[in-house]
């Protein structure tokens, strides 16, 4: 079905293409554009650049006058501006005296969060609302995104989730904006249906401990996922990227409270036109609330409900601004067994154990090369705690996959043929680091002398102040470097350790 | 506890840094590139360098003046224009620059100044000049009539994709989007153009 798609697509391309082609094959203005690029030297009147308005003004009189209109609007535009800022501050403003009902619920929402953000721990998240609405099941696995398109204004979505220590729950705000984040200046806002009392947090907090969770690996379906050579490939038989993380969350439904042990599973289709992606989510749950039991296993279905996730979605007018129709890439496709806890494919996790921080390398896809299989681009998570957890499957342990994000910074090559080479490739991406930090801290200590140098023969007072700051600035980051420089060669001494254990304790591709 | 956990992975060690060699095709297309580049660079002074960029682009320049200002004789001067502009480039690399994308976003510029002059003579598609022969006049309002349903960035996009024969990623770049943003827009811009044009 997703070929005879593409057909379509590039037959109807084409038909636009010719169309088009015909209109641009009947423009010829080469004449008209080198008259201009290339001027004569002796052009007469009758090529001159004089214009009608120019003429008009061969007096030179000035005319103060012709600036008036222009003068008169940005007034009246300043003075509105200043006078009448038609934002959500002001429209909350005036409303909280004349406001409708709509409007009420929209500033309840906004005191709640308010409160709540003050009263207990909320993690918060930033995202663009365009990125939000076209991959929201990796961003907020358990949530869809509440909000319509917008297509025409840059806009941002705010998410708070509460966390019980260090496990996020259901209990979610998601707020609008334009620009930079302000308190309370929200152009819409949501609010998630499950909600948690403080005694029930306390109570939570006190009877679960991370610890004493373990996480159970699901089996994706053979008959649903295959392997082509060196490629997965979905059921209509395309080469897919194949992915996913998992993830955590007290889950509230129907006063019931049970910690949800996730597994999200999604692939794109490699050399498609479009960024079409498929998911499916398994979760197991230990903890009813009051004790641990045996797992019950939930279906994607079972937990991601869009209709009941949001119970208010509202612009700052009270207009509801909840999404009509599913305008994410992501598709749910049944991915997971039924059969029970297996371990899932062998993976690679392109952004742990790197000595980059987050704001510096990740970004919104990567791109997945088999040496010997199709390429595919992959979307990824946007928000750190999922980044970090974030795998790329791969069906074959002895080829060589390189992942890369689009701008090209990070590359990483991934050859597992056996446990040996690990070891050594381990260890090489340690040293590879450490080159590059010490190539750094050489540039600094060369930079440092530099600047101690002119600082020297700098005579200006103001001159030598300013070349103290820069210095000062130069020793901070020096100083960072020689850290994680330190960091990098203490985790060298422990990787070798431990990857001796490993070699001895796991086979790769073992089930 | 009872239930019976097995934890196993086999990916998080083995991550180093390489580098990829360049395929045959990439070359040729790095080749290319450098053709454009050169072409930029000399056409300030050779009209025989601007005739070639100009057989080369000027049917992406149209379509992509087209796409915004949805007017046959206000696009016809965009391309004009554009090539002008590419004749008083100041600073351009040969060696680091990227000559399509820099003529497409060159194009784009001009056109959304174009329209922004003109707006108030280009109020609705309907009014707007179609060109002069019947067949140029039948293209122009099939084209204007898929366009319409679109915004601006889809209708730019599906330009840049099906008439300039740019890969997502160069899109992205002239957009300056994510490029699984791009993919997205497109894919849905088809689905609308499709569904008006009938074809599904």
């Amino acid at each position: 079905m997703m070929k005879d798609n593409r057909n379509f697509n590039s037959e109807f391309e084409e038909l636009l293409k010719g169309k088009m082609n015909e209109l641009a094959d009947s423009v010829d203005c080469f004449d008209k554009i080198t008259k201009r690029a290339y001027p004569r030297q002796d052009a007469d009147f009758a090529d001159g650049e004089l214009t009608v308005c120019e003429l008009e003004n061969v007096t030179g009189k000035k005319n103060f006058f012709r600036f008036m209109p222009a003068v008169a609007i940005m007034t009246a535009c300043a003075l509105c501006l200043f006078f009448l800022p038609k934002n959500a501050r002001f429209v909350d403003f005036v409303s909280s005296y004349f406001g409708k009902s709509d409007e009420k619920a929209y500033r309840e929402i906004i005191n709640e969060i308010k409160e709540e953000t003050a009263s207990f721990n909320y993690k918060t998240y930033d995202c663009s609302l365009e990125e939000y609405i076209s991959k929201d099941v990796i961003i907020t696995p358990l949530f869809s995104c509440p909000f319509e398109e917008n297509s025409e204004d840059e806009l941002s979505v705010r998410i708070f989730v509460k966390m019980c220590g260090s496990i996020p729950t259901n209990q979610v705000y998601a707020v609008v904006y334009e620009g930079n984040y302000s308190d309370g200046d929200y152009i819409a806002v949501a609010e998630s249906s499950a909600e948690f009392t403080e005694k029930e947090i306390s109570e939570l907090a006190e009877n679960v401990t991370i610890d004493s969770l373990s996480l159970p690996f699901l089996k994706v379906e053979n008959e649903l996922i295959g392997v082509n050579g060196s490629n997965f490939t979905d059921a209509d038989g395309n080469d897919i990227t194949l992915a996913g993380f998992d993830f955590n969350c007290f889950y509230k439904q129907n006063d019931k409270t049970s910690l949800i042990i996730g597994n999200l599973a999604y692939y794109s289709i490699n050399n498609a036109n479009s960024n079409a992606h498929y998911y499916d989510i398994s979760a197991c749950s230990n903890y009813n609330g009051s004790q641990f039991e045996s797992f019950d296993i939930f279906e994607a279905s079972e937990i991601y409900d869009p209709a009941v996730m949001w119970a208010n979605v509202l612009y700052f007018n009270g207009d509801s601004a909840r999404a009509d129709t599913e305008l994410s890439d992501f598709s749910n496709k049944k991915l997971f067994s039924d059969n029970g806890v297996t371990a899932l494919p062998y993976y690679m996790s392109p952004y742990n154990n790197s000595v980059y921080t987050y704001n510096s390398y990740v970004n919104t896809s990567l791109t997945v090369e088999c040496n010997y299989g199709s390429t595919g681009n992959i979307s990824t998570p946007v928000f750190e705690n999922i980044t970090e957890r974030f795998r790329v499957y791969l069906p074959d342990a002895t080829e060589t996959f390189i992942c890369y994000t689009a701008d090209g910074r990070i590359n990483h090559t991934f050859n597992q043929e056996s446990s040996e080479s690990s070891a050594v490739s381990n260890i090489n991406a340690i040293e590879s680091n450490c080159i590059n930090l010490k190539t750094e801290l050489d540039i600094f200590n060369e930079l440092m002398i530099a600047l101690e140098e002119e600082q020297k023969n700098a005579s200006d007072e103001k001159h030598i102040m300013e070349l103290q700051t820069e210095i000062d600035a130069v020793m901070i980051k020096k100083e960072q470097t020689e850290q994680m420089l330190a960091d990098i060669q203490w985790k060298t001494e422990s990787s070798a350790d431990s990857v001796a254990e490993y070699d001895s304790t796991y086979t790769i591709g073992e089930n | 506890m009872t239930a019976d956990t097995k934890l196993f992975h086999g990916g998080d060690t083995a991550i180093i840094f390489s580098h990829t060699q360049p395929i045959a095709d990439d070359m040729e297309i790095s080749q290319q590139c450098n053709e454009v580049n050169d072409l930029i660079i000399s056409c300030k002074t050779s009209k025989e360098s601007l005739s070639k960029l100009y057989t080369m682009f000027k049917r992406s320049v149209f379509a992509i003046a087209f796409s915004i200002t949805g007017d046959y004789h206000l696009s016809e001067d965009c391309v004009a224009e554009t090539f002008v502009r590419l004749t008083q480039v100041k600073r351009f690399s040969a060696k680091n620059g990227d000559g399509r994308g820099f003529i497409f976003t060159v194009a784009r510029n001009v056109a959304f100044e174009q329209r922004r002059r003109y707006r108030k003579n280009c109020v609705n598609l309907v009014i707007q000049s179609y060109g002069d022969a019947d067949k140029t006049v039948e293209d122009s309002i099939f084209i204007n009539q898929l366009l319409k349903n679109l915004n601006d960035k889809q209708r730019q996009i599906v330009v840049l994709k099906c008439y300039s024969g740019l890969t997502f990623k160069e899109i992205a770049v002239i957009m300056k989007s994510p490029e699984s943003t791009i993919k997205s827009k497109y894919q849905k811009a088809i689905n609308i153009l499709k569904s008006k044009a009938g074809v599904i």
